[in-house]
């Protein structure tokens, strides 16, 4: 069962998806439902023996096109609708035992271009309201399968993170005539100290507010509302960009760096037009603070939801900057 | 870039998209995705950017805009 419960205390949507409890779970590699389906061996989620980039419809899906009815009734206070959406899988590669970051950087740039034909397919579903895409690396973030993958969920309503962000933006707009993350970007780049990495069109910083360690930003130069604004030359830039922070992760304590990938972009409500005062960017949230301790959510941030980063942004963002490659 | 698409149904009704590369797909790769059998006809990803632009703004001020920002609210498919 699936269905979408609202929280009147703080105001959002919370997903309830019951049937995940029984998703696949580290299956041997036999079994490996992302891997081609080769001749006469276990028929996998993909009927093909190789492939390039496929993207399909989440076998476990929390929201789904075709929703069933709420198990429960909703009241006036308690409202309960459907979880109407879509999760999709996005597979990099036909090969099990790699990660994005070890794919050539022209493998990274095609999966930027899958990124924005999902985002403009997705965003023209009537009910879908913003469209998230992520990537969960590592047993530590709570991964179940580890072939390289990635996913996307076309949420029916704007998530809280992206509601916040995007109001913060419009206000700061509003107030001083210019974009937020247009004046971050700027003076990220004049301080230096928080760069991790910067090409022609984009810039990795370990942001001033960061709340992990090791936390990763990348940001555009130019407003870009959504990943569908990005010429060909900005998605070989942000593929370029992308791959530099994944060896530099996996280069900082010489083993596969886990994180989550989450790329934040405008809602589906609008046009880039709309959202002139908001940009694409990408964040990375490693769960590391050192290399045998994990920053885990406790007290204070799940409680309260006030983050205490054990390190400095300044700190973090030299060890990173100083990693491999240049 | 130059990409293709081929969108399929699963047994079960969800849906199962290739992309394909032709600059870069081995022959393996070009071989299995001709063999694939579409249910919409052969789909290119757009690459037809509009150009638009934001007055009031820095230097950073051209938003590019994809054709399907135009308009919400097409039958879902």
């Amino acid at each position: 069962m699936s269905e979408l419960r609202w929280n009147p205390t703080l105001e959002e949507w919370v997903i309830t998806a019951t049937h995940r409890q029984d998703r696949t779970f580290f299956p041997p590699p036999d079994y490996n439902p992302l891997a081609p389906t080769m001749p006469g061996g276990f028929p996998t989620e993909i009927p093909a023996s190789t492939y390039e980039i496929v993207v399909f419809e989440n076998k476990f899906p929390s929201l789904r096109s075709d929703p069933p009815d709420p198990a429960v009734e909703g009241t006036s206070l308690f409202p309960v609708v459907p979880a109407q959406g879509i999760c999709e899988v996005v597979c990099y590669t036909p090969q099990s035992d790699t990660e994005l970051a070890a794919l050539p950087v022209a493998k990274v740039e095609q999966l930027v271009h899958v990124w924005a034909d999902r985002f403009a397919h997705l965003s023209e579903r009537s009910y879908v309201q913003y469209v998230y895409m992520f990537e969960n690396k590592g047993r530590e973030i709570g991964v179940t399968l580890t072939h390289p993958h990635g996913q996307i969920y076309a949420y029916p309503f704007i998530p809280p993170t992206a509601e916040r962000e995007v109001s913060a933006a419009r206000r700061y707009f509003e107030r001083n005539g210019r974009d937020l993350y247009g004046d971050i970007v700027s003076q990220e780049i004049e301080d230096g100290q928080r760069v991790v990495s910067e090409n022609a069109h984009f810039i990795a910083v370990v942001p001033f507010y960061a709340r992990y360690p090791y936390e990763v930003h990348i940001l555009p130069r130019a407003v870009r509302p959504a990943i569908t604004d990005f010429d060909d030359t900005e998605k070989a830039a942000l593929a370029a960009i992308l791959k530099v922070v994944m060896e530099k992760y996996n280069n900082l304590w010489q083993r596969s760096f886990p994180y989550i990938m989450a790329m934040h972009q405008r809602p589906c409500d609008g046009t880039s037009i709309d959202y002139k005062y908001y940009r694409f960017h990408i964040e990375f949230y490693p769960p590391y603070r050192t290399p045998d301790k994990l920053k885990y959510l406790a007290g204070s941030e799940a409680g309260a939801g006030a983050f205490i980063n054990d390190t400095l942004a300044e700190t973090t963002a030299k060890t990173l900057r100083e990693t491999l490659p240049f | 870039m130059r990409i293709e698409q081929k969108k399929t149904r699963k047994e079960d009704g969800r849906s199962l998209i290739y992309y394909h590369f032709p600059a870069t797909a081995t022959p393996e790769e070009t071989a299995v995705f001709a063999a694939i059998t579409s249910i919409d006809p052969l789909t290119e990803v757009a690459a037809g950017f509009t150009e638009g632009s934001v007055s009031g703004m820095a230097e950073t001020s051209t938003v590019y805009t994809h054709p399907s920002d135009a308009s919400k609210g097409h039958a879902d498919v």
